[in-house]
């Protein structure tokens, strides 16, 4: 028997989540979301995690920076506590750079992007690794967030709604009568069954993969995939995200401030054909950082614990490529366009974008499926554990005094699941404490994620909790997530220590560049005489 | 400040300290400087000869002389074909050292043993300290895998299972593991207590009778256990006496399982080897970095800052100098190999190992070859001098050796307490310029 659905979402990243919850909050409650990895596995989970506030894309790009500006601000408003306003920073020292700083301040004043112009020694003062011979500086609104969180705050608010989230479920085929898609195929990975799913409309949100959705429906749309590479600091060289007052280009980097304890160089922009296949560059860190020496001289020492790649999902209709192809949203009506009723595709984009992306998609699917345009209300509607930062900062110290937990850690949880933290402690006490030393998670939270959040891997774990994401890259944690994980689930030894293994693998595959690059290299020293040297891991593993 | 010695050793691990030992035992002054223990601290305690032969599959070690014959066989390069005939003696020397600094090791040298360890797998080590207690070989033992409810680096549930699925899966002598957890009135109410806070309780005598009192209670419940398996917590200082008097006051087995950086087992091991040459007469001197070393004719000098370094604290400027020298930095972990623009260097020695590339790493995180990666470091003649600055009163050894995989090998502390002992001895007979032990 076929399941149906009156909407199926396609990509569990940050636009097909937003979609779903658009969705479920005008009424649209049976709708399903299929994701073929992990929430957030993605575009959504490779980005530099800045959410960006409009600056960067001033004058390049007006439209993307007037909206990125807006949503920013709805963001800040509907889920604050995975958002970390830390501002951006953005210096010139050439003439160059001078007349580009007047167009960008023109523009901003256009747009009504809040910005200060401040005197270079007050930079400094703020950013003591600023070069000395930075001419102008001026300080704008920007913000750092977790882009998991975020992503998956939108899912199980989706959920808290009605919407249904199926994860390691892969879309094989569109079902179609005539050329109108009236369903989908789905494999289903953890219980390795194919079943199909009828639907009224679908809405196909797979970023850079959206083009093999299409091609599953007979047509074609030009989505041009394009990678970006990043490097992960193991902690902050600068409070803000900083960079330099010029058009987006390959070799400028830029150090934004990834979630918490680290930051990141980004990004490269170069076209790719599989979206599957997007290996960091070496080449392309090396220009980055380059670049961002030109302000920073010191950012050569700080080291780079891993380095990774995001797909940007680009459509691009004239055949340009990399970065001349507009970072805008698509929508795309295939009835209209290609005579393929009950399909539509949303792309390109930013991160911050999506909320918006996704009411415009569903103003569309609306009129497609009642034949009016049902309210958006989702900039208004708080987020499943919305809190505000004070109220999270009232939440940590009442945890930290009542579990006994670091100040610090308690922070980070608040941080993570707003409201819901202390849920989480009063559910777990006997594990509410440290158990990965770098990023400061809880046992309790391990639990918690591991029983509500759709985990089935020790790297979806990490996208919820950010286990391994640290200093060590999980190797002083793995381990007691894997005893917390045995006990909770009621796994035998062998599956938690091939969870292990192949959750190293995951984490080898950054800290595999970064070594090769230079700066993990006593990392790997310490992994391997753990792993191997003591444990013989490779004796009783499947690695 | 300045310092002399006939021999000056740079590095606190085992390599340092096993060459301080010999170059003292051959009549020599000595003098070692060190940033700090090394790898050697983080180790288990335990002394590894070599586990496993690297290759395409895992090949596990048991028989020790077959596994070395084959070790040589396929890498004639490797420390151990070059100059594995001394084993025995460095191991003895070795033995003599910790004996003098009250730490006893077992291991017949034949065969490796079996340990239950921290990952939920068995390591496997040639010579073991008195915390550390083989699985024997028929099995059959009823083994308490005991923890601490706050002691969140161990779980004994998790290793108890773990323990026994693999020796059900790979056709080991089975036991039956029991997961056991000791709650110690001392830390009521806390939820996380590290394992250092726990081994320094456990050093007192209140620790040591709290902790008896709990292991009986325990056993009241479980007394035909053959064996307590603690995590490695019991104690800094005293614990082979209290490992003695549980199993005195018990009748029962008590051991720990091997751990890896946990602070408190690989330190026990360090303050025994510092403690031996402290009495056999080294000056030992912890804290020191070594910017530079010249090296002619005349001698071998250092130039040394002391003390923790910043911007405000430019630390003391020592130099040191001697006949010859032993450097023992460690290797990647250690410090004596770094990484520069994507090319290793021996900062010490001034030398430029070479360029990184993808041959370096493998795609895999964990292979049963080894990261390549991990088998570079200074190439050196069969003296262990550098073959490259061509120095001949200066001798490197332990993991900043070029030719093997102490990871992958499991041989990491095996081959640098035999370089380290072979070094020290070389320095010992240098016939260099500067004499006598005098300080300015």
């Amino acid at each position: 028997m076929r399941e149906k659905f009156q909407v199926v979402v396609i990509g569990g990243g940050t636009t097909g989540t937003a979609t779903a919850r658009d969705l479920v909050l005008r009424g649209f409650s049976q709708t399903l979301l299929l994701e073929r990895r992990d929430l957030a596995s993605g575009t959504s989970g490779g980005c530099h995690s800045a959410l960006h506030g409009g600056s960067r894309y001033v004058v390049s790009d007006i439209q993307t920076a007037v909206e990125c500006l807006k949503e920013n601000r709805v963001f800040r408003d509907i889920v604050p506590q995975v958002i970390d306003p830390t501002d951006a920073v953005w210096v010139a020292k050439t003439p160059e750079q001078l007349a580009f700083a007047r167009q960008w301040m023109k523009k901003a004043d256009a747009i009504g992007l809040p910005y200060e112009v401040i005197p270079v020694e007050q930079a400094r003062a703020m950013e003591p690794l600023l070069a000395a011979d930075i001419q102008f500086a001026l300080r704008t609104i920007d913000t750092g967030f977790d882009p998991f969180r975020l992503c998956i705050a939108q899912a199980y608010d989706a959920r808290q709604h009605g919407a249904v989230i199926r994860t390691h479920s892969e879309v094989i085929a569109l079902l179609q009568d005539g050329r109108r898609v009236i369903g989908v195929r789905v494999l289903d990975h953890v219980q390795h069954r194919v079943y199909e799913v009828l639907a009224d409309l679908v809405i196909n949100a797979a970023g850079p993969w959206g083009g093999q959705i299409t091609e599953m429906a007979g047509f074609r749309i030009p989505m041009k995939p394009n990678k970006g590479t990043m490097g992960v600091y193991s902690m902050r060289p600068t409070s803000v995200l900083i960079g330099i007052l010029r058009t987006p280009a390959d070799g400028d980097g830029l150090v934004s401030q990834g979630y918490q304890n680290t930051a990141l160089l980004g990004t490269s922009s170069v076209d790719i054909e599989d979206p599957d296949d997007a290996r960091p560059g070496l080449d392309e860190i090396r220009i980055m950082e380059d670049s961002v020496a030109e302000i920073i001289p010191g950012i050569r020492e700080a080291r780079m614990i891993r380095m990774c790649t995001g797909v940007r999902p680009l459509y691009s209709e004239t055949g340009e490529t990399g970065r001349a192809v507009s970072r805008r949203m698509i929508l795309l009506d295939h009835e209209k366009l290609h005579g393929v009723p009950g399909l539509l595709t949303i792309t390109g984009g930013k991160y911050a974008t999506a909320r918006l992306m996704a009411e415009e998609a569903v103003d569309l699917a609306s009129e497609k499926l009642v034949g009016s345009v049902r309210p958006c209300t989702s900039a208004q509607t708080l987020i499943y554990g919305a809190q505000s930062r004070a109220e999270a900062e009232r939440d940590a110290a009442e945890i930290h005094h009542r579990f006994g937990i670091p100040l610090y850690a308690a922070h980070k949880l608040t941080a993570r699941y707003g409201a819901i933290a202390r849920t989480i402690v009063e559910r777990y006490p006997a594990d509410a404490a440290v158990i990965d030393d770098a990023v400061q998670i809880i046992g309790s939270e391990v639990r918690y994620a591991l029983d509500q959040e759709y985990v089935q891997t020790f790297d979806d774990l990490r996208r919820r909790i950010r286990n391994g994401m640290g200093q060590d890259q999980g190797l002083f944690s793995t381990h007691r997530v894997a005893a917390l994980y045995q006990d909770e689930v009621q796994a035998d030894a062998d599956t938690a220590r091939a969870q292990i293994a192949r959750y190293l693998q995951a984490r080898w595959k950054g800290i595999y560049y970064a070594a090769l690059y230079g700066d993990q290299l006593p990392l790997i020293a310490l992994m391997q005489a753990f792993y191997a040297g003591l444990g013989c891991f490779e004796a009783f593993s499947d690695v | 400040m300045s310092m002399r010695a006939d021999v000056i050793v740079v590095g606190g691990g085992m390599a340092g300290c096993q060459a301080a030992y010999a170059a003292l035992k051959s009549g020599r002054s000595v003098a070692l400087f060190a940033r700090h223990t090394g790898h050697t601290g983080l180790g288990s305690g335990a002394v590894d000869l070599l586990g496993a032969v690297p290759g395409a599959v895992y090949r596990g070690v048991f028989d020790l002389s077959a596994g070395l014959a084959q070790l040589c066989e396929a890498d004639a390069g490797h420390p151990y074909a070059r100059w594995g005939g001394a084993i025995q003696r460095a191991v003895e020397q070795l033995k003599a050292l910790l004996a003098l600094g009250g730490y006893a090791l077992s291991g017949d040298g034949i065969h490796n043993r079996r340990i239950p360890n921290l990952l939920g797998t068995f390591s496997c080590s040639a010579y073991l300290p008195a915390a550390l207690k083989a699985l024997s070989d028929t099995g059959g033992d009823k083994i308490l895998v005991v923890g601490f409810p706050y002691h969140k680096s161990f779980s004994p549930a998790f290793a108890a299972r773990a323990y026994a699925q693999i020796e059900v899966r790979h056709r080991l002598p089975k036991n039956r593991y029991i997961d056991a957890v000791l709650d110690l009135p001392a830390f009521g109410g806390r939820t996380r207590v590290l394992s250092g806070e726990l081994a320094n309780f456990f050093d007192s005598k209140a620790g040591s009778d709290a902790l008896l009192q709990a292991v009986s209670e325990l056993l009241a419940a479980h007394p035909d256990a053959d064996r307590l398996l603690f995590p490695p917590v019991l104690g800094y200082f005293q614990t082979a006496e209290l490992i003695r008097r549980l199993e005195q006051e018990t009748g029962t087995s008590i051991s720990e399982i091997a751990g890896y950086a946990d602070g408190v087992a690989g330190s026990r091991l360090s303050a025994a080897l510092h403690r031996g040459l402290k009495k056999a007469g080294a000056r030992l001197f912890f804290g020191y970095t070594v910017h530079a070393c010249v090296a002619g004719d005349g001698g071998v000098r250092f130039d040394m800052t002391a003390g923790v370094t910043d911007q405000f604290h430019p630390g003391e400027r020592v130099c040191a100098s001697g006949r010859a020298a032993v450097i023992a930095a460690g290797g990647l972990l250690g410090g004596g190999i770094s990484v520069r623009d994507q090319r290793l260097r021996a900062d010490l020695l001034s030398l430029d190992l070479g360029g990184l590339s993808e041959s370096d790493l493998k795609t895999q995180w964990l292979h049963p070859a080894g990261q390549p990666v991990l088998r570079r470091g200074v190439p050196v003649r069969d003296d262990l001098t550098p073959e490259d600055p061509a120095f001949d009163n200066l001798y490197v050894c332990g993991e900043m050796l070029d030719g093997f995989n102490g990871a992958a090998e499991k041989s990491t502390t095996g081959v640098a307490a035999l370089t380290g002992y072979l070094a020290g001895l070389n320095a010992a007979q240098t016939n260099g310029g500067a004499q006598g032990d005098e300080d300015d």
